[in-house]
């Protein structure tokens, strides 16, 4: 065994990153980091099985291969609508003006004063100003671009500012889809114009910043009850993200020093508040694809799989004023199987075992003055169980997701009926405005001069305002018994 | 004073040079005349027992004892065939860049890369008497086999001045 003890070579930045500089070292950080740009990047491995294919094998307990753990394979990444593996199917990822940073230091400020001893000297006063840390920050292409708002409903609530609310859009005009004359239409055109524009802004960024890629890739889980059965038996399922790319990325790192800001914050237990300890963590991503698809036979059958269409998630985990902190504790659990409690609930000693050394992941309230954090939202057009689209571009899907056959009724700009398409099949978790653009496209596709607008697509689903208030995550022996 | 100490065989030659890249005069770059950059075979073997015990103690923790992050029982191997390393000017939209210039070789070849686990404990060393029953272990780890990357991949790497910073408040 050869063991060689070196002290502060591996990773020079992130040491320095880590630990808290004072006033006069701050003023001597350049600002000035490495960033990376990637062309042609192909990644492709073969099919499971086969004499050369690539897996990673996360173990979940101590017993390697024989125990429990997750096989991942088949890892495929390639510009998007590429031919996967190939010389020519690489994409660009990051350019000299919009890099892939990495090694920068920075130095972030909390955004609310509170008291506590700036210069890490107790024998000077404190004084009430936001805190500063040093940071290691690691940005990926276009990290500085925020989601859009992607509700046509809010959108046009906001561009129409002023009028009141009975004047302003809630979807589209009265009438639009039901209606078999014409109806007035007023400025919604106008407005689904301005909304394209708005979504295109972010697109061009975007497109300048990196190419969209496609990314495969197969997930085995091998237990005891099909260790020795074959790998078609071990399957989880596959993930397919087509037209994806990352916008709003980006991580701090730092060593969260309290300044003796105020005395340790003590929970309703009694127990010290983690969070103000440790390495703290503040980081976001953006992520935009056209699909994603989860499937669940090992055959890829277009029938099993789960498909998210549209899909634009951002989500911060951690901010400045709030990161995620990764520190110790001397934790005590309880043995498995065991819910001795007293006549209050309480546990009781008998159950619990000795302390051991745990990894925690903890974000503390939001302090009071800091008044929000950064949220999140999560919008997704469409969704998909199983759908497939025959060689004439109808889709084909179970009875069950069927939710009726209706008459649309494609209309020019002026709210004019141009051509009425009967029966028209409707799925569950398709919005309506899906539904008519896909008519649009036949419509137009057939009368290419005189073509009719589409409207804003609505999303199925969307979750505005994800912030998380506290988050404890104690590691734990899941075998603790005695 | 920093108390991290790294216990690895892995590339530091590599990984040190990366810090020192700065980008070169017109002149330094002339200097450079008939050379082509380099062209690296390399395998990499951990041998048997190789760990990484990481500790930071700069940070302040309520948690008074010192601890540490093992990546234990490394072994197993990464080869890679044909990796290119170069120097090279006049990038960039203005041709005023010059960057480190990595073409990533055809196929990286693993064999059976694996840590029997990461644990996180009150030592350096998983299997230390004293500290016995003291590391919780988190995960393990194996990566096996051939990894493709038919398309001459190239990363360049250059300064790069901060940008503009959100801030994430």
């Amino acid at each position: 065994m050869k063991i060689i003890t070196i002290s502060l070579l591996f990773l020079p930045f992130t040491t320095f990153a880590l630990q808290a500089l004072d006033e006069s070292e701050l003023s001597n950080v350049t600002g000035e980091g490495l960033g990376a740009t990637f062309e042609n990047v192909v990644l492709y491995s073969e099919d499971l099985g086969s004499p050369n294919d690539f897996e990673l094998n996360l173990f979940l307990d101590d017993q390697g291969f024989g125990g429990n753990y997750l096989r991942f394979s088949e890892l495929r990444l390639n510009k998007s609508g590429a031919e996967p593996g190939q010389a020519d199917s690489g994409g660009q990822f990051g350019t000299y003006l919009d890099p892939f940073f990495l090694g920068l230091l920075v130095d972030v400020n909390e955004s609310y004063s509170s008291l506590h001893d700036h210069d890490g000297d107790a024998a000077t006063a404190f004084i009430n100003t936001p805190r500063s840390h040093t940071a290691l920050y690691t940005g990926f292409p276009a990290a500085n671009e925020v989601q859009k708002e992607r509700s046509f409903f809010y959108y046009s609530r906001s561009d129409l500012g002023g009028l009141d609310d009975e004047a302003q859009y809630r979807g589209n005009p009265d009438g639009f889809f039901s209606s078999a004359n014409n109806v007035n239409v007023g400025n919604f055109f106008t407005l689904a114009n301005n909304f394209d524009n708005y979504l295109a802004e972010q697109e061009a960024v975007l497109d300048q910043a990196t190419d969209k890629f496609d990314l495969h890739l197969r997930i085995d889980s091998i237990n005891d009850s099909n260790r020795n059965q074959d790998a078609n038996d071990q399957f989880l399922a596959s993930i397919d993200l087509e037209g994806f790319r990352l916008y709003g990325t980006e991580t701090y790192i730092w060593s969260h020093s309290r300044k003796g800001q105020e005395d340790a914050r003590i929970n309703r237990a009694g127990e010290i508040i983690m969070a103000d300890y440790g390495l703290a963590i503040a980081t976001s991503v953006g992520l935009r694809a056209d699909k994603l698809t989860i499937n669940a036979d090992p055959q890829g059958l277009a029938t099993s799989a789960l498909s998210a269409e549209g899909v634009d998630v951002y989500l911060p985990l951690g901010t400045i004023d709030q990161p995620m902190t990764i520190s110790t504790v001397q934790f005590q659990q309880q043995y498995r199987g065991e819910w001795l409690t007293d006549g209050n609930g309480n546990r009781v000693a008998s159950s619990l075992a000795p302390a051991s050394t745990q990894l925690r992941l903890e974000i503390a309230p939001l302090p009071q003055q800091a008044v929000q954090s950064e949220r999140g939202h999560i919008y997704i057009q469409q969704l998909s169980f199983g759908n497939t689209v025959d060689a004439d571009g109808n889709r084909i899907v179970d009875d069950e997701v069927v939710t009726g056959y209706e008459d649309i009724y494609l209309r020019n700009s002026n709210g004019e009926i141009v051509e009425t398409v009967d029966d028209v099949q409707h799925v569950a978790f398709v919005p309506k405005t899906v539904t008519y653009n896909e008519q649009v496209k036949i419509y137009n596709e057939a009368n290419p001069t005189t073509p009719i607008p589409y409207i804003p697509n609505e999303n199925t689903l969307e979750i505005k305002g994800l912030e998380i208030q506290r988050l404890v995550i104690t590691t734990q022996d899941l075998d603790l018994t005695r | 004073m920093k108390k991290i100490i790294i216990t690895t065989v892995a590339m530091l030659g590599s990984i040190t040079s990366w810090a020192d890249l700065k980008p070169m005069a017109e002149e330094e770059l002339q200097a450079q005349t008939g050379q082509t950059g380099i062209t690296i075979s390399a395998k990499m073997e951990f041998g048997e027992d190789t760990r990484i015990s990481y500790s930071n103690t700069d940070a302040s923790y309520a948690d008074a004892q010192q601890t540490w992050l093992v990546i234990d029982k490394m072994t197993g191997s990464i080869e890679m065939k044909g990796l290119k390393i170069d120097l090279e000017s006049g990038l960039g939209p203005q041709g005023d860049k010059s960057a480190l210039v990595m073409t990533l070789p055809e196929e990286i070849l693993v064999d059976h890369l694996a840590t029997e686990g990461v644990y996180v404990g009150l030592s350096e060393n998983v299997d230390s008497v004293s500290n016995s029953g003291q590391h919780v272990f988190l995960m393990g780890m194996d990566i096996d086999g051939v990894l493709s990357m038919p398309a001459e991949t190239k990363i360049n790497i250059f300064p790069a001045e901060k940008p503009v910073i959100n801030g994430l408040n």
